[in-house]
């Protein structure tokens, strides 16, 4: 009020009446800058619609077959392949003026790369044949050409008959390959599992200092024999394995290029092949919910350019719920210090202070932290004392799913705090007084009627803080993520959950697979489907925060006791 | 029930209290990690040989287990430096009889030369092998193997000084004899078809050098630069590819008629330490010569360390990185290091120095005194490389033309020296931060004054969530859609990007005009509140405009091709991944933060203020500019100042969206490298606790210390605000 009395200017200007010119008038009732902070408000708001409409369309197109297109150049060599972007001849260029598209055209083993551009002045035709197949294979990315024959055991198909029975064999041979794979990997992962068991614990013996006594010696030779024994028994499930594989390998495809180069591929190598042009809607919707289901549940393979993410699914999962795990019981218990115990006061204010603003520390500062502290200091210490036989690799004297986990979970500590603080202080005194009065003591109170009255607001805390730990990347990436894990975090070998090991993450799969892969543009369907699932979990997430947020408030507005 | 009470209690104190200090403890980590940075450099004396008189040459292995000194008599002594006792003496058989008058060894110590009154040179080689006891013990015995004796000159004179250094592939010996002539002896080893290794040997005069000038002879590591020091402070340098050529002489000390006195050639092989009769000591390597104005190269004095008491007698460089010790006339031994120019430390003198050694792995010094005894002593130094000049200030590295700031942490080659200069990366920071809120304040700010003031609370409920989802977006995906969508499209439509900047406030205005215009039955429709629904569509129109116009005007403005243009006509590079792109996703994720404190701290204004106003006469959009927005300055001010600490601190969209090169421009069109980014990309690899390591924490701790004081500004700031309107 002070500030309107010691201003005469602005009243002097708001009272004088609106006359003037129609431009005077505008400017004094000042519409137009009205407008203008509308627009702005509007422009955030189509930033924001314009990124999730990117991400989405990007990442839900990612996954649709594309028709497959034959051109001829004119200087007479054919293609075959998908047309990904067409675009403008830039001035300085030759050709200006005119378009190129560019072109999925495949075969890497035949030609060398996958993607090519073409001026459109320089093509002769374009069709689409309805008999070309996509294959995509394990190795060397797609295939695209057509079906010659198919040869199996006892026989061979051509002609039209070639590319049913194709089709059919792909079902037979995913099924044997899958039931090698498992055999393999169970197998194969028992014994090396085993022989490196013994392996440190012959070490460990060795560090102890008693492999010279006979004790010693004589439990060092019953490993051995442990290792030894272990070797046999996979040896034995060799022949059955190689007999499989070699049956495997006798069906076999072959297929020919645009070009015209005939190929033969075993059937074992392919993963799917669909003939795009002849499908229908219907059928490419069934090739793209099979893309979306391996996308969601199968390894990566191509150095993560195709295959699915599961791992890194998996990862992000187990992470944020070990981080959950750690910052809940953390942050609650420093806020009801804060708010419960602790004498306010200027150095709880401070607390306060310090606490929330640790939320505005760069997050790389606490990746920081973690490797230097965590994985480093406290990892390389346990190490040492735990796993000398290991030594000189790091067992937890590196980054690790824990210690992710624990940077993640520091990170996000004050999210947690900052709501569950916010939850207790809602809590109306009347209900404390209420249970004070029934004679339960500070701590009862505390447990067993404050505490559950703010769950639904540290249960809001939590999953903002889930969704904040999801989303973040660079302190992981210098605590324990990897672009390529060899294996799951959690898997049938005892311990089961191996907090020690590197672990893949989806948001820094975004990253790896879209800026340092050696294949950027193959690898762009992958990249927006993982960016699109990473948005939908962090999304729901916060809507989930969102909800139960409101829903509190309603809660207290109406259950408030005065 | 009253102890389990007392004890939870004191249970969630103890804990509570635990967390909030271990939370701050993390600042205090990162600044002990990088601490040892700036720590002076330690020495202490770990043991004292007598009974080695007459000292010309000290060696020692490599964990400093074993040392040996060489007299005049022919022969090695080899002592133990830790324990100060004389171990065993390896007569030197085919030298018997002659006196030794010079000798020289490589860096690593493991080879020598030495050379006699008459005459004769012979190369030593000395195989230091470290023997691993049962107990743990590790002692290490020396192997002697001599080379071929030669003879210089006519045999008569005796070597007075030596210089030496041993590759893979032979050796160069550069040998003054006592006449004043300087001969280079090479050996090269070749090996033949079947593999054998042949051993041949040259001979031959350094012509130019008058007799009884030289002082002091140099040879790089590598054998390709020799460095002659004259009686009158001249430095001659010679290369030496398959016969010696003369580069040109310089001024090695620069007070003219003063001698030079020591002469050590650093790692690497470029820079060539000079000490002078008047204590002087510059380092001195071959630099595009400002004064020519074709830019010739020539020897210019880069490094003037030090000038000491008294002349300099003996000089040392280490075989690790480009220190060196240096010792003075009146015994006092110093630690220099060449690049920053600083002396790390020095001890008093005690009796002249006759010989000096860098242990090879440049953690212990060993002295030889006149009075006849060795001094060991311990140095840690592990980063000897870094000051705050090192840091922040310009430093001429070998290889450049000119003193500059530079960050190249890593390179090829073993002799590669890490420049770790902070300032490029700063300004990435400030140039990447400032252009994000360059383009997210105006946004956030207006947006928040209309969403407190005028929005209608219905669309109010819708666009709320929007904006907390943007708040939500993690900036990987935001980095990615910047990356690897805007970046490659934005590059053929800048122009019209630009346009479309220009375009979206004028359609703004404009329509706001024409609203006028049309009949009031339409306009009713849309009350005061609810105009953002009629804009999102013109904000769509105007960027959709500009686009489309954007040819146009290139072809108008730019000859048809903005880049070729901006290259052209300007000189300015044009990075795909450059600043309008990392502003964008920047300011996306920086929108969120400041639209949600400011319109918090104006919607915090007493309605009171904004009722007065109005009854007062005001128009809205006058209560608003001259009422609300004066009364939440501070918040304003506080939120802004928040989202610069979001933007400081922020990672992977600088690592996904710009080019990571730490370059100093601060041109729109280029990218930069940003404290944390860099963090990023260089931890992993940065040796546990070396000089990197370090500085990356170093340069954490000041981001922490960044943003933790803007936040603590900003939010000490909103309390206030909180305190002075609380009581409406």
């Amino acid at each position: 009020m002070r500030r309107l009395a010691t201003r005469p200017r602005e009243i002097e200007a708001t009272r004088r009446p609106l006359v003037g010119s129609v431009w005077v008038q505008l400017v004094r009732r000042g519409d137009p800058f009205v407008w203008l902070t509308g627009g702005a408000l509007a422009c955030a708001a189509v930033m924001v619609l314009g990124v999730l409409a990117i991400i989405a369309s990007s990442g839900i197109g990612a996954m649709w077959p594309r028709p497959l297109t034959r051109i001829v150049t004119k200087d007479g060599s054919a293609y075959l392949g998908q047309i990904i972007a067409r675009e403008e001849i830039p001035s300085y260029a030759e050709g200006a003026g005119g378009h190129r598209i560019l072109m999925r055209i495949g075969n890497r083993d035949l030609y060398g790369v996958d993607f090519k551009w073409f001026d459109e002045a320089d093509l002769d035709s374009r069709s689409r044949p309805v008999d070309a197949i996509v294959m995509e294979r394990l190795e060397w990315g797609h295939f695209y050409g057509t079906v010659e024959a198919v040869r199996f055991p006892g026989g061979e198909a051509t002609g039209d008959a070639a590319w049913p029975r194709l089709r059919r064999e792909i079902r037979e041979s995913r099924r044997r390959s899958t039931e090698i794979r498992r055999m393999e990997s169970r197998e194969v992962g028992r014994t090396n599992a085993e022989i490196e068991k013994t392996r440190l614990a012959i070490r460990r013996i060795e560090l102890s200092g008693e492999a010279a006594t006979p004790q010693g010696k004589a439990s060092i030779e019953g490993l051995r024999e442990r290792s030894a024994e272990a070797v046999r028994r996979f040896e034995a499930l060799r022949p059955r394995l190689e007999g499989l594989r070699a049956a495997d390998a006798e069906y076999r495809v072959i297929v020919r290029s645009a070009r015209g180069e005939t190929r033969e591929y075993p059937i074992s190598h392919i993963v799917r092949a669909f003939r795009p042009n002849e499908a229908g809607f219907l059928g490419l919707v069934g090739v793209y919910l099979s893309r979306v289901g391996e996308f969601l549940s199968a390894d990566p393979r191509e150095s993560n350019t195709e295959g699915g993410i599961f791992p890194a699914i998996f990862g992000t999962v187990l992470m944020t719920l070990l981080m959950t795990i750690a910052v809940v019981p953390l942050g609650v218990l420093a806020a009801l210090y804060l708010r419960e115990y602790a004498k306010q006061g200027t150095v709880i204010s401070i607390l306060r202070i310090a606490v929330n603003n640790l939320a505005g520390v760069p997050s790389i500062v606490f990746g920081l932290f973690g490797l230097g502290f965590f994985a480093y200091a406290v990892g390389g210490s346990i190490d040492h004392v735990l796993f000398p036989e290991r030594l000189p690799s790091p067992t937890f004297g590196g980054g690790g799913l824990l210690w992710a986990s624990l940077t993640l979970a520091l990170l996000t500590v004050p999210v947690v705090i900052v709501a569950t603080e916010e939850a207790l202080a809602a809590v109306p005194r009347g209900i404390r007084e209420g249970s004070i009065a029934c004679g339960a003591s500070k701590f009862q109170t505390i447990t067993r009627i404050v505490v559950p009255s703010a769950a639904p607001g540290i249960m809001t805390g939590a999953i903002l803080a889930m969704a904040r730990g999801a989303g973040e990347v660079a302190p992981l990436m210098i605590t324990g993520v990897v672009k390529l894990a060899p294996k799951l975090p959690l898997d049938g070998q005892f311990p089961f959950l191996h907090l020690e090991r590197k672990f893949m993450h989806l948001g820094f799969h975004i990253y790896d697979v879209g800026f340092q892969s050696p294949n950027v543009e193959a690898a762009k369907p992958m990249v927006y489907a993982a960016t699109l699932l990473l948005i939908a979990i962090v999304v729901l997430l916060n809507l989930a925060a969102i909800l139960i947020r409101n829903r509190l408030r309603e809660k207290y507005r109406t259950g408030a006791f005065g | 029930m009253i102890l389990l009470d007392r004890a939870a209690g004191l249970g969630i104190m103890g804990g509570g209290a635990f967390i909030v200090l271990a939370v701050i403890g993390i600042l205090l980590f990162v600044v002990l990690e990088a601490y040892p940075l700036f720590r002076p450099a330690k020495i202490w004396p770990i043991a004292t040989t007598a009974g080695l008189a007459d000292v010309r040459l000290l060696g020692v292995d490599e964990y400093r287990d074993l040392a040996y000194a060489l007299g005049s008599a022919p022969s090695i002594r080899l002592f133990d430096p830790v324990g100060g006792k004389t171990v065993s003496d390896l007569p030197l058989d085919s030298l018997a009889g002659a006196s030794l008058t010079a000798a020289a060894a490589s860096p690593r110590h493991d080879r020598l030369v030495v050379g006699t009154s008459d005459g004769r040179i012979q190369e030593i080689d000395l195989g230091f092998s470290p023997v691993y006891h049962e107990d743990g013990r590790r002692t290490t015995e020396a192997e002697m193997e001599q080379g071929r004796v030669r003879r210089i000159g006519e045999g008569t004179l005796s070597v007075r000084r030596l210089a030496f250094s041993s590759q893979d592939a032979g050796s160069v010996t550069l040998a003054e004899t006592s006449d004043g002539r300087i001969y280079v002896l090479r050996e090269v080893v070749r090996t033949t078809l079947v593999g054998e290794a042949v051993r041949e040997h040259a001979a031959l005069e350094l012509g130019g050098v008058k007799p009884s000038r030289a002082t002091a002879l140099a040879v790089s590591e590598s054998g390709r630069a020799i460095f002659v020091g004259m009686e009158d402070g001249g430095v001659q340098a010679w290369s030496l590819e398959e016969e010696p050529r003369f580069l040109e002489t310089f001024q090695g000390v620069e007070k003219p008629g003063v001698p030079v006195t020591a002469l050590a050639v650093a790692i690497g092989g470029n820079t060539v330490i000079v000490g002078g009769g008047d204590g002087s000591l510059a380092g001195w390597f071959r630099s595009r010569d400002p004064a020519s104005p074709q830019g010739a190269k020539r020897f210019m004095p880069v490094h003037r360390i030090a000038t000491l008491p008294s002349q300099v007698v003996a000089l040392a460089p280490s075989g690790r990185d480009r220190g060196f010790v240096s010792a003075d006339g009146s015994g006092a031994v110093r630690l220099h290091f060449l690049t920053n120019e600083r002396t790390l430390l020095a001890l008093a003198g005690d009796g002249a120095v006759r010989a000096l050694a860098f242990a090879p792995k440049a953690d212990g010094i060993l002295v030889a005194t006149e009075s006849g005894e060795a001094r060991h002593y311990g140095l840690h130094n592990p980063h000897p490389e870094i000051s705050l000049r090192a840091l922040f200030g310009k430093i001429w590295y070998e290889g450049y033309d000119r003193p500059d700031r530079v960050w190249q942490s890593t390179g090829g080659s073993d002799e590669f020296e890490g420049k770790f200069n902070l300032v490029p990366l700063l300004f990435g920071t400030i140039k990447g931060t400032l252009y994000a809120l360059l383009f997210a304040v105006p946004i956030a700010l207006l947006a928040a004054i209309y969403a407190s003031q005028f929005l209608h609370h219905r669309i109010r409920n819708v666009l709320k969530p929007a904006i907390e989802i943007m708040a939500a977006l993690p900036s990987v995906v935001l980095g990615l859609i910047a990356g690897l969508f805007l970046a490659p499209r934005l590059e053929t439509i800048v122009p019209g990007t630009i346009f479309s900047l220009v375009l979206l406030p004028v359609f703004f205005l404009g329509a706001s005009i024409l609203w006028k215009v049309f009949p009031a039955r339409w306009t009713d429709r849309f009350p005061t509140g609810t105009e953002v629904i009629l804009l999102i569509p013109i904000a769509f129109l105007a960027i959709w405009s500009g686009q489309a116009l954007g040819p146009l005007l290139e072809r108008a403005l730019f000859a048809g091709d903005f880049r070729h243009w901006l290259n052209g006509a300007h000189g300015v590079r044009y990075d795909q991944r450059n600043c309008i792109v990392v502003g964008f996703a920047m300011g996306f994720a920086v929108i969120p933060i400041i639209f949600t404190i400011c319109e918090d701290a104006l919607s915090a204004v007493p309605q009171g203020l904004v009722s007065g106003s109005i009854a007062c006469g005001a128009s809205r959009w006058q209560t608003a500019l001259q009422i609300v927005l004066p009364a939440a300055g501070s918040g304003i001010f506080s939120a802004i100042m928040i989202g610069f600490g979001r933007a400081v601190g922020e990672t992977m969209i600088v690592l996904m969206a710009t080019g990571n090169t730490p370059i100093m421009d601060w041109s729109i069109f280029n990218g930069m490298r940003t404290l944390s980014a860099n963090i990023a990309v260089e931890v992993p690899e940065a040796p546990y606790r070396g000089t990197l390591y370090r500085v990356l924490f170093f340069s954490g701790f000041l981001l922490f210390l960044t943003t933790f004081i803007v936040n603590t500004a900003a939010e000490v700031i909103r309390l206030r605000l909180k305190r002075k309107y609380g009581n409406y």
